[in-house]
This record gives structure tokens, C-alpha cells and sequence, in this order.
């Protein structure tokens, strides 16, 4: 037994090359329907458990899709805003907890998630440093956001420009981080949480500057009278909110007229949610209200189809593959009748050379199942780890 | 085919067994109600004292702001805020009391402005703030009064929104929330009516007011007057002495009221021009002694003894 596997052993290694073609192909037949399975299956899982832990989602009118996307997961489609009173409403029926989510702006490649100290409570995120903003410009850091942005408690964050062209339109904003967030494996990870109202300040619809009145320096006035002080572009608004100077931070206009991108609501009960979802599907209303579960259902249900259909062609050519490995196995037996007929000669049973010939393919085989092993272990600590950051 | 088929339904199963799980998870961390007794915090001492009436032991009552004698000047500091983050209910008086508000991250939530349910009854301040800001041209903001309990009738109205939200904070203690309220507001309404009556035998007599922070307290009894800047514990200087002479001229003014006792010397002064000097305490801060019902019964007092009524 000891001599066939040696046997066997040393042909493999001698025709190496042929050898790991055969490995090569064999283990990805093996491992790309595997990996398929699995890719599908930890992206649904992880789509759908944000979705089902977000009872309801209110936002504006159109895809519903793009508002769960947004919403659960901060990816980058641009939503429509709603007015900040929408949420009030919602309130004010008492049939549901609300939490705002403004989702406009980034930290480089972090979004800024406006929203109350309330939705750490409600996503169970614990500190691992710090506590939660309290005061307007402060910010709190997800595990990831603090890594990549390498900021830790004390130090600062500035808000991106919302774009190439949009230099004016928001206000790099310089905030405080006074917390940062453990763990969670989540979107949650990568993101930078500050209070609705300071990213108003961001948008421009708040801010703070020094008061401008009849005694203000000519060089920062436009023009003077008795009634009114004219500031010139020369009095800048402040970049950063500190204690001294955040009683001038002030906003303009009606704050219930300022946009958000989304509202969590929290029914009270199972009973409240369907009155909810009740109102908002009669009411001829500019808003949406979905429920998260059911739309990322309809996603998953899309990704798993494609999913059957990736796989179904997968075992096609694993098939295939099988079938032209089972040809190369007995194209090779016919080359080497010569070297069988050498080992027979030399006193070799004919049991011996199919134990040599079986051992051969059977540590092709053994050897392409460990690599398509080895492969799966890649997929799961990298593979998985890039899926969770680009899905 | 048949064990994938396994597969799939466990799979499925386990599922929607987290995803129950999870959901119930997510939304009690929202909507659970706690055994424990509500915490609750003020803006304002007229908040403070409503609530703990209310509760009584009951609540876990918390007033930040109570060392100041104006708590509409707080500024919360950071960990006051993160404090009432983790708080069941936040009492605002609203009215434009709280200017801090816009400068905190608090929950909306928690947040209840007890003085919502009378939001068309509220008055300006009388003070104007004039700016504009790019295309949107010169415009004027004027600010609202906030001293809404100086009217004991918004007080009782206030009193009821506090008993209002107890009640949702803990629907198991209604009964005893709806108790307490119906004594205080009975207290209230007694009160009222006394300030009614007496301030109705003063018709007619012109009052100056040492701040316009008695805007409620002028309209819900018929007081008519002046607003001055005047702090109590400033002397009285040539100008403001001219001041009140003209008013004096003008309006025939026989009362000042003031916000804390005055310096003796500016009782005098105005006493020479036949002014006389009451004290009426807005009550905004926590007392040195007494409690809120006591102040205005002081309040009662004097305004009585300024128009010649016997106690």
C-alpha cells in the first residue's frame, strides 16, 4: 500500500505542472458554487438583519428601495429631503417613537448621520470611549469611522464639501468627537453621528459669526446707520462650535421647514403599526412610509434568483469540467501504457497499477478539495469583510 | 437535492426566528416602560414645583438650572445634557424659554412643551431683532414672553400638560397623577380668582415694571403699564430718575413693580414723585425659602398693600 502511494505521490510530483492544472481546476469547480452560496446568503443575511431591526422608515415619495439603501446602510444614492415637521407629525399621532436621519454629508469617505443620542439606544450601540454628543458641533465616531479617520476622543473631524462644485453650498464644519462607538459589524461602524442641528449647520441653514451692529470695525461693515449695520463678506462665520461661541450660532427661517432624509419610527405596538401604515397608505401625502423588512425581502428575493441562476451555470461547468478531468485522466492512462507495461513486466500486479492509477486521481482530488478549502478560509476573513463594505 | 431543500427551510427558519427576535429587541429598547420611577427634569422652578405636586415621590424629579436665580440665562454644560439624554421626560415651559434648546442634542421624545396647548394665547416680548442675510432682505424677528405661569390661568394649563405626560411616562399611575393635579389646580384656580378680584378694585391705576417679564401677568389682571430696564439693585441715575418723571407726567404712574427688593434709596426717590415700590417675583428660579404658591401669595400681598386693600 505504502509502495502504490509512493508510486502515485512521485508521478504527480514529477508531472507538476500537469498536476496543478488539474488541482486548479477541480478546486475552483468545487469552490466557486460554494463561494456563490455563500457570498448570497451572508449579504442576504446581513441586508435583511438591519431591515428587520427598523420597524418602519419614513421618507419623501419615490423608491422605496433607495430610501431602505440609504436609510439602514448610508450608501450614497442622494434621497429628497423632507421637511423636519414631517417628522412632528408623525409624532404627533403618538402612535410611534420617531428618530430623524439626515444623510447628506461626509467626513472623506464616512457619512455623517444627523440624528438624536436616541438612536444609539435604539440600534443597542455601547461606547467603548466617551459618551454621546451633547451639545451642537460635537460627534461621535463608529468603530471603523475612528480608524480610518484616525480620531480618537478630544481630537476632530471636518465635514467634506458635498461635491467638486459645491464649495459654498456646505459648510466645512470642524466638530469635536466626544465619543466613540464598539464594534457592531454594521454600517453603523463607518459612520460619523452628530445631531440633526449640526448638520443643518453644516447645510448653511445655521450658523454663528460675531455681532455686527453701529460700533462694529468699518472694515467689516458695508455700510452703517442708525437703524441697521450692513457686515461686509469680511465677517466670517465661525468653521468650528466652541463654548464660547455657540450662543451666536442661530438659525434661520423655520426649523420645522428644514429638510431631513429619513425618519425611523418605533411603533408602540404591532397595533399602532398597522394604523400607521394604514394612515400613510390612504393619505395623499409627499411622504412614504415602508416597511424596511418587506422592501429588503423584495431585494434579497432579486439577489437570491440571480443567485440560483449563477449557480445553476456554475454546476454546468463543474460538470463540464468533471467530464474533461475524467477524459484528461483516461487520455493519460492511454499515454502511459508504456510505463504500465514496465511495472507489470517487473513483476507489478495488475491490482497494483489501478491502486497506482486511483491514487493518483483520488490525491488530485484530496488535494483540490483542501484548496478550494483554503480558499473558502480566504473568502471568509477578506472576502466577507470587502462584501460587508461594498454591499 | 432533497437535504439542500433541508437546508433551505432550517436556514429560513432560523431566520425568521432572529429576525422576530431582533425586532422585539430593537423596538422595546424604544417603547418598554420601566418599573422604575420616571426621571424627570425642569427648566424652570414654576416646572419644578408642578411636577413634584404632581408626582410627588413618585418621580425623580431634577432642576440643573435651579442654582440661578433666571434659569432663561442656563447655558447646559455637556454632562447636564447627556444627564437628560438618559432622562423618561423633559419639561420645557416653551414660550421661547429655553434658548438653549436649539444648541443640545436631546431626543424630541423626551421633550414636551407645556406651554404648546396654548400656543395662540402666547404674547410678544415687545423687544424686536432686526437683521438680514443675503437675497432674503431686512426682516424682524420679535420674541415671545416667556413667563407664561405669571398667569395663573397658562400656569393651570401647564399644570395639566405635566400631569399629561407623567401619565403617558407611566399609564399605571395616572389615577394618582390625576389626584395630585386636581388639588394643585384647584390651589391654582383659587389663587386666580383672589388675584382677579383684587386686582379688579385696582382698575385704572398706571404701573411702571422694572423688566418686561410681566407681559402675562399684566394681561391675565388688567395692569396696565411700562416696561423699564431697571436691575433692583442699581441706584437710580439722573436719566432714569427723568424717565420716570416724564412717565409719572404722562401716564401718571402710581406703582413700580419691581423683580427683587429694590435699593432703599430708590424706594425713597421714587416715593418723593408718589411712586410706590412693590415687589412681584417672576418666581423663574428656585426660591430661598417658601415654595412657589407662597411666592405668589406674597405677590398677592403686595400687590394688594400698592392698591390700598387690607390683607
Amino acid at each position: 500500500m505504502k509502495d502504490i502511494v509512493f508510486l502515485a505521490w512521485n508521478y504527480l510530483k514529477y508531472h507538476w505542472a500537469k498536476t496543478l492544472f488539474l488541482l486548479m481546476a477541480i478546486s475552483l469547480v468545487i469552490f466557486i458554487p460554494l463561494a456563490l452560496d455563500r457570498l448570497a446568503e451572508q449579504g442576504s443575511e446581513k441586508l435583511l438583519r438591519r431591515a428587520v431591526s427598523t420597524p418602519l422608515l419614513l421618507g419623501a415619495r419615490g423608491s422605496a428601495t433607495e430610501l431602505c439603501l440609504s436609510s439602514l446602510y448610508f450608501k450614497s444614492p442622494k434621497l429628497e429631503g423632507i421637511p423636519f415637521n414631517k417628522m412632528k407629525d408623525l409624532e404627533a399621532q403618538e402612535l410611534a417613537q420617531t428618530i430623524p436621519l439626515q444623510l447628506e454629508y461626509r467626513v472623506r469617505d464616512q457619512p455623517i448621520v444627523g440624528t438624536t443620542s436616541a438612536y444609539f439606544s435604539f440600534r443597542g450601540l455601547d461606547f467603548a470611549e466617551g459618551r454621546s454628543m451633547a451639545l451642537l458641533g460635537e460627534c461621535v465616531l463608529g468603530s471603523k469611522a475612528s480608524e480610518k479617520l484616525n480620531v480618537k476622543v478630544g481630537g476632530s473631524v471636518i465635514s467634506s464639501p458635498a461635491g467638486a462644485f459645491d464649495l459654498a453650498g456646505s459648510f466645512p464644519l470642524k466638530m469635536t468627537v466626544v465619543g466613540i462607538l464598539q464594534p457592531s459589524q454594521s454600517p453603523d461602524d463607518e459612520a460619523v453621528f452628530t445631531d440633526v442641528k449640526t448638520t443643518w449647520v453644516i447645510s448653511g441653514k445655521a450658523h454663528g459669526h460675531q455681532d455686527v451692529d453701529e460700533n462694529t470695525a468699518d472694515s467689516l461693515l458695508l455700510s452703517r446707520s442708525k437703524e441697521a449695520a450692513i457686515a461686509s463678506p469680511a465677517v466670517l462665520s465661525y468653521t468650528e462650535i466652541t463654548p464660547d461661541n455657540i450662543g451666536s450660532f442661530h438659525f434661520h427661517g423655520n426649523p420645522q421647514d428644514y429638510l431631513i432624509n429619513a425618519v425611523i419610527a418605533v411603533p408602540k405596538d404591532k397595533k399602532s403599526e398597522l394604523m400607521l401604515r394604514g394612515r400613510y397608505e390612504q393619505g395623499a401625502s409627499d411622504v412614504q412610509l415602508v416597511l424596511p423588512e418587506e422592501v429588503i425581502e423584495e431585494l434579497v428575493d432579486t439577489v437570491i434568483s440571480v443567485r440560483d441562476l449563477l449557480l445553476l451555470a456554475a454546476l454546468s461547468i463543474g460538470v463540464a469540467t468533471l467530464l474533461v478531468t475524467t477524459l484528461v485522466f483516461l487520455l493519460s492512462i492511454q499515454l502511459r501504457k508504456r510505463e504500465i507495461a514496465t511495472m507489470k513486466s517487473i513483476g507489478a500486479a495488475p491490482g497494483v497499477v489501478r491502486g497506482v492509477l486511483l491514487s493518483e486521481i483520488l490525491m488530485v482530488i484530496g488535494l483540490s478539495l483542501l484548496l478550494a478549502g483554503l480558499y473558502s478560509l480566504v473568502l471568509q476573513y477578506l472576502g466577507i469583510p470587502l462584501l460587508e463594505k461594498y454591499i | 437535492m432533497g437535504k439542500s431543500l433541508y437546508a433551505a427551510v432550517l436556514f429560513s427558519l432560523a431566520l425568521m426566528g432572529c429576525r422576530n427576535a431582533e425586532k422585539q429587541d430593537n423596538s422595546e429598547a424604544l417603547t418598554r416602560e420601566p418599573a422604575s420611577v420616571p426621571v424627570v427634569y425642569v427648566s424652570n422652578y414654576p416646572l419644578y414645583y408642578f411636577a413634584n405636586r404632581i408626582g410627588g415621590e413618585n418621580i425623580d424629579l431634577h432642576f440643573p438650572a435651579a442654582g440661578l436665580a433666571d434659569p432663561s440665562g442656563w447655558n447646559p454644560p455637556a454632562d447636564s445634557v447627556a444627564a437628560m439624554q438618559r432622562a423618561d421626560l423633559i419639561l420645557l415651559n416653551g414660550a421661547s424659554f429655553e434658548g438653549w434648546l436649539m444648541n443640545v442634542s436631546l431626543p424630541d421624545s423626551l421633550l414636551v412643551d407645556t406651554s404648546s396647548d396654548f400656543a395662540v394665547r402666547l404674547l410678544p416680548s415687545g423687544e424686536t431683532f432686526t437683521h438680514s442675510h443675503g437675497e432674503e432682505g431686512e426682516h424682524a424677528h420679535e420674541g415671545t414672553a416667556f413667563t407664561t405661569w405669571l398667569d395663573l390661568s397658562l400656569a393651570g394649563l401647564q399644570a395639566q400638560s405635566v400631569r399629561d405626560a407623567l401619565a403617558r411616562t407611566r399609564p399605571a399611575w395616572k389615577d394618582m397623577y390625576e389626584a395630585n393635579y386636581q388639588v394643585l389646580a384647584s390651589e391654582l384656580k383659587t389663587l386666580d380668582d383672589t388675584f382677579r378680584e383684587a386686582a379688579e378694585a385696582g382698575a385704572g391705576k398706571s404701573f411702571a415694571f422694572s423688566h418686561p417679564v410681566y407681559q402675562y401677568f399684566q394681561k391675565a389682571y388688567a395692569l396696565e403699564g411700562t416696561s423699564l430696564h431697571w436691575e433692583p439693585d442699581t441706584p437710580l441715575d439722573h436719566d432714569m430718575l427723568h424717565e420716570i418723571s416724564h412717565l409719572k407726567k404722562d401716564r401718571d404712574i402710581q406703582v413700580m413693580v419691581w423683580e427683587s427688593t429694590p435699593l432703599p434709596e430708590s424706594v425713597q426717590q421714587l416715593k418723593d414723585r408718589g411712586i410706590k415700590s412693590i415687589v412681584v417675583s417672576p418666581m423663574g428660579g428656585m426660591p430661598e425659602s417658601g415654595d412657589l404658591l407662597d411666592g405668589i401669595r406674597q405677590n398677592m400681598e403686595s400687590l394688594r398693600a400698592a392698591l390700598g386693600q387690607q390683607p
